[in-house]
């Protein structure tokens, strides 16, 4: 058996690192835990997506599951070393850099151009007296009242931009109200902030000689917003965000690629960039051995195996569905379980009390005699249609998406069973 | 908090509680979501917590405001001003949904302040909260609901049954299934186009719930109102089905004399309809329950004739469970080369069809035949060998089962700790996955295992426990075994009118049920205490009775036990030569079927009557013979009892897994 540096040998100190709260982060104090419990995915994925920013340097969306690895995977894109060489990473969250509650596509690109701005000027890069004039002029075309805040900055030189940029991003992330005050005129001029980045900020950055690279913009969370909201942002002003012409990711949620509205918002970004959950069977249910073996390897680097029974274990990564925090919840309950009966290891009895508890919830949600016949469905075809109630439920986890070279869809192993009964008690109303 | 959550309930709120104190312990965030039923019951569950949890936390409640979403801001500040920690109780969320979505966005405030709060909703906001908030729900540490049982009570005030009174959760399936079949049947109330077809179909399921659940009286309920849609409809099939099932949980509660009844009728229908399926399903339900009253002709009969039918219809997987079953009952006849003979050939049958868990039940069933014949090692194995195929399915309750066998084998052997640690364990796991009958076995059994060490107290509070149990669920022959079991330790401590009065009760409920095995058995033991009381007439009465029961169901056991107390009864009284008949009629059964350690002790009675009679060779020889048989014993690891049944009442062990 392997031994890995942070692997814990009791089930006490196994507890704290099986954790769902418990993130990984590339970077500062917290890089020990990266460096003894990340296990690197297929590597296939991030090329693609390294070579698909090399190559196109237009702005993506990114999807995939609520904790199948997102975040973290885009921590190590945002490290990548040919990335790192041939970009300027700019990588923000759209929950610690803005207000994801009152987030609008305006903030979304004022944000970037301020991120741009900010970065250029980090580096020490002279920006133009051109760029400086556009930009002073479309802030007064939309912040003209010199009493506001932001109103008041004068911006002759790049310092003045740069403290009216910071500002900016202040008001973003906390004043709403400010922000309601110049928010109709930001939007009837956004075009003309589009060709300020367009036409000078990425130039200036890509040709400058301390820097001298394209930027990267890579938008982390937005995919966390309410369906709403991210309908809103996407659908209505997608084509807005497919203009600006350097690479920039953008997190999306999975579920509205299914959502037929988004059809041709999402054609203008080409194709969708999917983090897909974990396979852990073909869609014709053979087992996919270096996706368990995958799987396996996450749960060993945290704790050793001995704490855990080998059906059990298998069992938590088959519920798991291949999303991983679903795989460290599982674990952490029946860890919590084994805990309190005084057990040595991880049985099947507690793993299996532990996805009870889970499938408790998944199945006391599908309240709606409307969703069984859908997830029937799904469960029969491993397709979805374009229905809003299949978009819920892909947003919900109930549904989850595998893909290799066609995609396809399951319901979640945890309500499997329930699913395949009811239809059966009802349909055909013949008991087991 | 006891009236108001189901033992499972009770149970997860233990385990929260646990999970709590873990989570102060590592300095860890938590985010619990509770959904309740009633606001009543939240704040006891609230208060509940408050005292557990002190000095660990200190609770605060936290009520959102509509007007101001960010409430986690607010909890992060209130957590840092203070210098311990903090519990947080929040509500309020179902009036604030901007609340939510504030909390669907900032979830890693949670981890990052280090926040534990328990966040309560109400029963819609519970169920939609995947769909409302699916970033939050993601990151909560756990969730649970909790029903108010004093609500569910008083929504059924005025049923007449008082099992009802303690309805209790089991599978968390189960549990889900009635939460499930009980809204569509409201929903269905409400709905245009619903059918009775439908209705009914609904019902039928819920019953099947709670049949798993299990709450007898509720399956009943359920199977009756399906039973009379199925007759409105006038499909025939279903009805029978329906009888079927309505025998069954007759059976499960161990009201035998009604399940008869209703496999009867349904097996008259589907005789009629022509349904060889559904006929072949009754009989082998049949046979069990004819095997339970003991008529074990009958029950042997209608396994037979379904094994045959299951054969003909190409149901190998029902003719291998049959085959086992006919086993069982052979097994119970003393007839062990042919439940061998019997359970070999289901074994068979299974591992041709590849159907393991009927693989995993004929070798339990083989390791308790050779548990019959005293070969303790060869049965350990075969236990050993269903155990591994249970465990490699990960079917928790036929582990549970195989565990508490290879308990009771150590327990023959007279190794009470071990005894103890594997029923110990299989308690373990019933109490984990919620098989309340297999709980309630284990605990009978513990206490057993206590009696045979003579730890009285502690085996009155297992017993008690398991009646308990029982008592909840409505499963009337449990509850006589545990009252007969109670007895037996008021009469090791001489408390015989005590011991009396429990006894009448199990003799009650066992003659009303119809499990006559059980009667006799309380026959028996009503016989031993009137003899302790020289009440020699009462106890010639009652000990003939349970000779006749057994005689009637071909029990040799029981019958030789029955006549050894006769024999018992006359040397009290002095009347040596009609001991003496009663004490070798009952030695040629013990011989015959080769109980080895029960035949030394007739032999040392038989010793004993010679030696008031003054013949004291044949007292001797009978003495030597006795004592000869138990050097024997010794020396083997064969079968011994742990109580004589001649001298007290004999504690019930109940076996598990005796076909499907």
């Amino acid at each position: 058996m392997t031994d890995y540096g942070g692997q814990t040998k009791t089930l006490d100190e196994a507890y704290v690192y099986l954790d769902p709260l418990f993130a990984l982060k590339k970077g500062g104090a917290d890089q020990k835990y990266w460096d003894w419990f990340y296990v690197e995915r297929d590597s296939q994925i991030l090329s693609s997506l390294v070579r698909s920013i090399r190559y196109h340097k237009r702005p993506r969306l990114y999807s995939g599951h609520i904790g199948s690895g997102k975040s973290t995977e885009l921590q190590r894109l945002a490290h990548h070393p040919d990335l790192q060489r041939e970009f300027v990473v700019i990588h923000y969250s759209v929950k610690e850099d803005l207000d994801p509650a009152n987030l609008d596509f305006a903030d979304v690109l004022v944000s970037i151009a301020a991120k741009l701005f900010l970065a250029g000027d980090t580096a020490g890069v002279p920006l133009s007296n051109e760029l400086l004039t556009k930009i002073r002029e479309w802030k007064e075309a939309v912040i003209e009242h010199s009493d506001t805040l932001l109103g008041t900055f004068e911006l002759k030189l790049q310092t003045d931009v740069k403290a009216f940029f910071l500002q900016w991003l202040g008001v973003l992330k906390g004043s709403r109200e400010m922000k309601e005050t110049y928010a109709a005129k930001v939007k009837q001029r956004i075009q003309g902030l589009i060709d300020i980045i367009n036409d000078r900020l990425i130039l200036e950055i890509h040709a400058s000689h301390q820097l001298g690279k394209m930027p990267l913009v890579i938008l982390d969370d937005l995919e966390k917003l309410s369906l709403e909201q991210a309908r809103a942002i996407f659908k209505d002003h997608g084509k807005l965000l497919s203009e600006l012409r350097c690479p920039i990711i953008y997190t999306f949620p999975i579920a509205l690629e299914y959502d037929l509205d988004m059809n041709p918002v999402i054609g203008l970004f080409g194709e969708v960039i999917r983090l897909p959950n974990m396979k852990l069977r073909t869609k014709d249910g053979q087992p996919v051995a270096e996706n368990l073996a995958w799987m396996r390897e996450v749960v060993e680097r945290r704790m050793s195996l001995k704490l855990i029974d080998e059906i059990a274990l298998n069992k938590a990564i088959e519920y798991s569905g291949g999303v991983v925090r679903e795989l460290f919840r599982i674990l952490s309950i029946a860890c919590d379980q084994a805990l309190n009966q005084d057990m040595p290891a991880i049985g099947v009895p507690q793993v299996q009390s532990a996805i009870n508890r889970i499938q408790n919830h998944y199945v006391y949600s599908l309240k709606d005699e409307l969703h069984y016949p859908l997830l029937a469905k799904v469960y029969e075809t491993k397709a979805v249609e374009g229905d809003q109630q299949y978009v819920r439920l892909m947003h919900s986890l109930h549904i989850l998406k595998y893909a290799n070279d066609v995609d396809w869809f399951d319901i979640n192993p945890m309500i499997r069973d329930q699913v395949q009964k009811r239809t059966r008690t009802i349909n055909a109303a013949s008991f087991g | 908090m006891e009236d108001a959550l189901s033992i499972q309930e009770q149970r997860r709120l233990e385990e929260l509680l646990k999970k709590l104190r873990r989570v102060h312990k590592h300095n860890q965030a938590c985010l619990l979501i509770l959904g309740t039923d009633t606001s009543t019951l939240r704040e006891d569950l609230a208060t509940e917590f408050s005292t557990q949890l002190s000095p660990d936390y200190r609770c605060e409640a936290f009520h959102l405001s509509p007007n101001a979403p960010e409430f986690l801001d607010s909890l992060i500040a209130k957590a840092g001003a203070a210098d311990e920690p903090i519990l947080f109780f929040v509500t309020g969320l179902e009036n604030a949904p901007e609340a939510l979505q504030h909390a669907n966005l900032y979830r890693n405030l949670i981890e990052g302040a280090k926040l534990r709060l328990i966040l309560w909703l109400d029963e819609s906001t519970y169920a939609s909260l995947p769909f409302d908030a699916p970033d939050f729900f993601s990151y909560r540490a756990d969730s649970s609901f909790f029903h108010d049982e004093r609500a569910i009570r008083a929504r059924i005030v005025g049923r007449a049954n008082p099992a009802i009174e303690n309805i209790i959760s089991e599978p968390s399936q189960a549990e889900r299934d009635i939460a499930y079949y009980t809204q569509l049947l409201e929903q269905e109330l409400i709905a245009p186009e619903s059918t009775l077809d439908r209705f009914t179909n609904i019902r039928a399921a819920l019953g099947n719930a709670y049949a798993a659940y299990p709450n007898f009286e509720e399956a009943l309920k359920y199977y009756e109102l399906a039973l009379r849609g199925y007759m409105l409809l006038g499909d025939d099939m279903k009805i029978a089905e329906q009888l079927t099932r309505i025998g069954v949980i007759y059976q499960m509660k161990g009201d035998y004399r009604l399940s008869l009844n209703y496999h009867q009728k349904a097996l008259e229908l589907e005789r009629q309809l022509g349904d060889l399926k559904g006929e072949a399903a009754t009989l082998s339900s049949l046979s069990l329950t004819c095997h339970e009253m003991g008529n074990p002709d009958q029950a042997l009969e209608h396994s037979l004739l379904a094994a045959k039918i299951h054969q003909q219809i190409k149901n190998l997987q029902g003719e291998a469970a049959n085959l086992g079953n006919i086993g069982v009952i052979y097994r119970d006849k003393g007839n062990l080369e042919k439940a061998l003979h019997y359970h070999l050939q289901a074994l068979q049958l299974n591992r041709q069809i590849a159907y393991i868990k009927g693989e995993a039940t004929e070798l339990s069933n083989i390791g308790v035949v050779y548990y019959e014949q005293g070969d303790l090692e060869k049965a350990l194995s075969y236990h050993l060998q269903a155990l591994a195929l249970h465990r490699h399915l990960g079917y928790i309750q036929g582990e549970a089962t195989n565990l508490v066998n290879i308990g009771m084998l150590y327990h023959s052997k007279g190794e009470s700790e071990l005894a103890l640690n594997y029923i110990s364990e299989s308690l373990k796991l019933n109490h984990t996955i919620g098989h309340l009958k297999g709980e309630a076995n284990d605990l009978n059994n513990i206490g057993t295992i206590y009696v045979g060490r003579k730890e009285f107290e502690q085996a009155l509070i297992y017993f008690q426990r398991s009646l308990k149990l029982n008592r909840d669920m409505g499963y009337l022959q449990g509850e006589a075994m545990n009252l007969g079991n109670i007895a037996s330790i008021y009469f090791n401590q001489n408390e015989l009118s005590l011991a009396l009065d429990y006894s009448l009760q199990a003799l009650e409920i066992n003659e009303h049920i119809g499990y006559k095995s059980g009667e006799a058995l309380s026959l028996v033991n009503i016989a031993s205490i009137y003899l302790r009381q020289d009440e020699f007439e009462l106890a010639h009465n009652h000990y003939q009775r349970s000779l006749l029961l057994y005689r009637e169901m071909g029990h040799l056991d029981g019958e030789a036990n029955s006549l050894n107390g006769l024999g018992l009864i006359c040397y009290a009284q002095s009347d040596l030569d009609h001991a003496l008949s009663y004490y070798f009629q009952s030695l040629e059964i013990y011989r015959q079927v080769g109980y080895l350690s029960r035949e030394a002790i007739n032999l040392k009675a038989i010793g004993l009557v010679y030696q008031s009679k003054g013949e004291l060779e044949l007292a001797l020889r009978y003495r030597l013979q006795a004592e000869d048989l138990e050097n024997q014993l010794k020396k083997r690891w064969v079968k011994t009892y742990e109580s004589a049944g001649f001298e007290g009442p004999i504690t019930e062990i109940r076996f598990e897994s005796t076909g499907e």
